[in-house]
């Protein structure tokens, strides 16, 4: 019997934003490659315009809130869940693009795939946030990581960028194996690969039978597997053992697209797999998950405590929030994506603005970055020694910033889940990563400077460590606009509504 | 429904044993006298020169990757070009845009120089 | 007839699995890749014998016609293709058989127990051939089809900047990690103006490292 040919309905409103980034990316690589002249700049400038155009477009097609659309049979939905990550994507991408600029001339790896590259992982990030089927999800994390394998190497002429590109990409390759077996699993149990409709099967596969049924199972067990691809991606305790050579080796800016975009981006596509997905199997994942915040806020930020290295501490706090993010998923069933979204918009700023802040220091030919470098830095560059204070602040959690109401929010929910330990191990694990945060603090205000330093400044890296600092001081002071962004931020749980 | 395997199945054992039928018979009829001579590797009738373990040039490398991306694309084309007929011109517009995608590819394989042989 | 593809699925079997076994214990790897081949081409014997054409026809024309030309010529970049001293098999294989062995039960138990064995299907025409991928890949898999392009793109363009490093003039050299720790060595006599970090024992990192972009020049 020859099937039906329908033709689907293409609701290009629903794929905007990824459209646009992927056609600019292309463009623009296109446009790279026929530019005369050595200077890559203008690559760079115009990799930024593209993401003004995507967040113009995605603010034109971004619905009502508790509205959706979907496309492309079912496979993309565009709710504002969705667009307020991309847009937080966005923010992200073009503060690695604004740090990038000078940062690669100046260590004489320039070259103009860089920014082409960065725009193809923020639409395969853009992608994990709207997809609403496996198959789109895969795609979506390959898409990312390929581009963040090259980009991790990108540093040619250091040893350690080779070691953790090879690093990377193998401990990726192992994960999306993780990932594509546990999506295969969950087809052979539920048939289908469509997130509403894996939910719809579990429903009445287990409102049925008394005894669990086989089909069910099997999509628990691929589950379980999706959920610890996921894991290596965004580096939860026991997979987060590349993170920091990864981070140490890979060029600073991508560091920091990578902490806080590919988190973010995999965070959006795991809660969306578990909350429309595998919901009836909250009480399997929420235990699952509880262990792993808990591991992962302890033993990142005691890692980070012994770090005399400044990016490996980054490395390791970004493994402790991680953590934090995993309470705000947890509690995104019953309080909604908003403690989420906040506290991913909070820590993309604080620690967008600490590497940029870690850039500014970065000598040319060095792969040291010590926390002596940071001694004295209030004698000489008050300035920068009261941005880099801001966001160490705010990575702690302290009022008035930002980080503390992202805690704040996470916290609370978490106390009217009634996941009262899991909110004492966030509290204690805070209280510890308060000491490398302040102590990096008082060596730039107390101590004497270690060694001569100079910084390197330019127009991104001023612009990105200003606007990180007066986003995280604003929204610290003044939440209620960011809260009401969040709060109608919501996820689609059904087909179009 | 295998009926039709059964002519694959013989081109498959023909195929096998053209070249391994030659080498049996030769291994029954020939005579064995071994020398060091006879025994020596035969290089185009030179003396072998360095070792067989050379490091070969990247550009080999260039050509196999961009290989197994239009590997992939044709794969991809072949169930397009069989469902072709039934569905018309969105599927040619459709086709057309992954094409310029990849074909974005080659000409960026080219202007690298990737293609160039050296 | 029945009987006959019976035992081709048996032998099948048996050369798959001989093949992946001597994959992973032969010590010259240009031998172990040509294993891999007879591995993938047994493979695409069994999509024939579950008349799945097209993915046997795609399993050759990919894997043993890009990949293996793919590994073949990678392990043919590499310096050292034979090292007696290399144990063959990696140490921890009984971890690693352990895990391997629970995720495969982990398919192939709940299928045992789901699958109603008593049953003989009656050949089912070939659900998925190309035509039937053709329609899926332009109606309902559009997206994803039009976002493996270019995922495909990105992956080579990625492909070309890391293979093509050592060509671009503008770049230099990387330093091998011989040339690194002996530069390294050399300084260490004048140590630097402050304490060298203390590293933890698992870090890979390297305090002071030569100014490697200064270092290189023309050597590229």
């Amino acid at each position: 019997m020859p099937p039906e040919i329908v033709i689907p309905a293409i609701d290009v409103r629903v794929i905007a934003p990824m459209l646009t980034i992927f056609a600019w990316a292309t463009v623009l690589l296109m446009v790279d490659l026929f530019m005369p002249g050595k200077d890559r700049k203008l690559t760079g400038y115009l990799a930024l315009a593209g993401l003004a155009v995507t967040a113009l477009v995605t603010l034109a097609v971004q619905p009502a809130p508790g509205t959706s659309r979907t496309s492309f049979s079912n496979m993309v939905v565009l709710d504002s869940f969705g667009t307020t990550l991309t847009l937080i994507l966005l923010l992200i991408a073009a503060f690695s693009i604004a740090i990038s600029i000078n940062y690669l001339s100046y260590h004489n790896i320039e070259m103009g795939e860089y920014y082409p590259l960065i725009l193809f992982a923020t639409g395969g990030m853009i992608l994990l946030g709207q997809s609403t089927n496996l198959i789109l999800v895969f795609l979506g994390v390959e898409l990312l990581s390929i581009t963040l394998y090259v980009l991790t190497a990108f540093f040619y002429p250091r040893y350690t960028s080779e070691e953790a590109g090879l690093k990377y990409l193998l401990l990726g390759a192992f994960a999306a194996g993780f990932l594509i077996y546990g999506i295969a699993l969950i087809y052979g149990g539920a048939g289908t690969l469509d997130l509403f409709e894996i939910g719809a099967f579990l429903n009445t596969s287990l409102a049925v039978g008394s005894a669990f049924p086989p089909g069910a199972l099997l999509v628990l067990i691929g589950g379980a597997l999706v959920l610890i691809g996921f894991c290596f991606k965004i580096s939860l305790v026991p997979f987060h053992m590349w993170t920091p050579d990864v981070y140490e080796g890979s060029p600073t800016p991508v560091a920091a697209f990578m902490s806080v975009g590919t988190k973010g981006a995999a965070f959006a596509a795991l809660l969306r797999i578990l909350i429309v997905a595998l919901l009836p199997f909250k009480i399997y994942w929420l235990p699952v998950l509880g262990v792993l915040a808990t591991l992962t806020m302890l033993f990142g930020n005691i890692a980070a405590l012994m770090q005399p290295n400044m990016k490996r501490m980054l490395a390791y706090s970004s493994v402790g929030h991680a953590g934090y993010i995993t309470i705000g998923i947890m509690t995104a069933g019953t309080h909604g994506t908003e403690s989420f979204l906040f506290y991913l918009l909070a820590y993309a700023l604080a620690n967008m603005g600490a590497f940029a802040v870690l850039i500014t220091l970065e000598r040319r030919g060095e792969m040291a970055w010590s926390v002596d470098d940071f001694a004295g830095l209030w004698k000489r560059y008050p300035l920068l020694a009261i941005a880099m204070a801001t966001f160490m602040l705010s990575l702690a959690g302290v009022p008035p910033t930002a980080g503390f109401f992202g805690k704040f929010f996470v916290f609370a929910a978490a106390w009217e889940d009634g996941q009262i330990f899991l909110v004492f191990m966030g509290v204690l694990s805070s209280a510890i990563a308060a000491f490398f945060y302040l102590r990096v603090i008082m060596r730039m205000f107390m101590d004497e400077p270690v060694r001569e330093v100079i910084p390197i400044f330019n127009r991104g890296l001023t612009i990105t460590i200003g606007i990180a600092v007066v986003g995280t001081i604003v929204f610290g002071l003044l939440p209620t606009p960011l809260v009401s962004l969040v709060q109608n931020s919501v996820i689609a749980l059904g087909v179009g509504g | 429904m295998y009926d039709n395997y059964v002519f694959l199945g013989l081109f498959l054992i023909a195929a096998i044993s053209f070249p391994v039928l030659p080498l049996i018979v030769a291994r029954l009829i020939r005579p064995k006298r071994p020398t060091p001579i006879k025994q020596s590797t035969y290089e185009c009738g030179l003396e072998v020169i360095g070792d067989f373990h050379v490091q070969f040039k990247i550009q080999y490398y260039l050509y196999a990757l961009a290989f197994v991306i239009f590997d992939i694309e044709v794969v991809f084309l072949y169930p397009w070009a069989v469902a072709y007929p039934e569905l018309g011109m969105p599927a040619l517009f459709a086709m057309l845009i992954f094409l310029a995608i990849l074909a974005f590819s080659l000409v960026y394989d080219w202007r690298k120089g990737a293609l160039e042989w050296i | 007839m029945d009987l006959v593809v019976q035992i081709m699925f048996g032998v099948t079997g048996l050369l798959i699995l001989g093949a992946a076994f001597m994959v992973v214990s032969v010590r010259n790897i240009i031998h172990a890749a040509l294993w891999l081949i007879t591995c993938f081409f047994g493979i695409a014997m069994l999509y024939l014998l579950l008349q799945a054409e097209f993915l046997a026809i795609v399993q050759i024309l990919l894997y043993i016609g890009a990949v293996a030309v793919l590994v073949l010529f990678a392990v043919m970049l590499t310096r050292q293709i034979d090292d007696p001293d290399e144990p063959v098999l990696f140490q921890r294989w009984r971890s690693t058989l352990l895990i391997t062995a629970i995720l495969f039960a982990a398919v192939l138990v709940p299928t045992i127990y789901n699958h109603n064995w008593l049953i003989f299907a009656d050949p089912q025409p070939a659900f998925a051939g190309p035509r039937e991928l053709g329609f899926a890949f332009m109606n309902a898999y559009l997206l994803p089809f039009q976002i493996a392009a270019v995922l495909l793109l990105a992956a080579l363009v990625g492909a070309i900047i890391i293979a093509m490093e050592d060509q671009e003039q503008r770049r230099v050299r990387v330093l091998t990690l011989a040339e690194e720790v002996a530069l390294r060595g050399e300084r260490e006599p004048s140590p630097p103006t402050r304490p060298a970090n203390p590293q933890p024992a698992s870090s890979s990192s390297n305090p002071t490292p030569p100014p490697a972009p200064e270092q290189a020049g023309e050597g590229a």
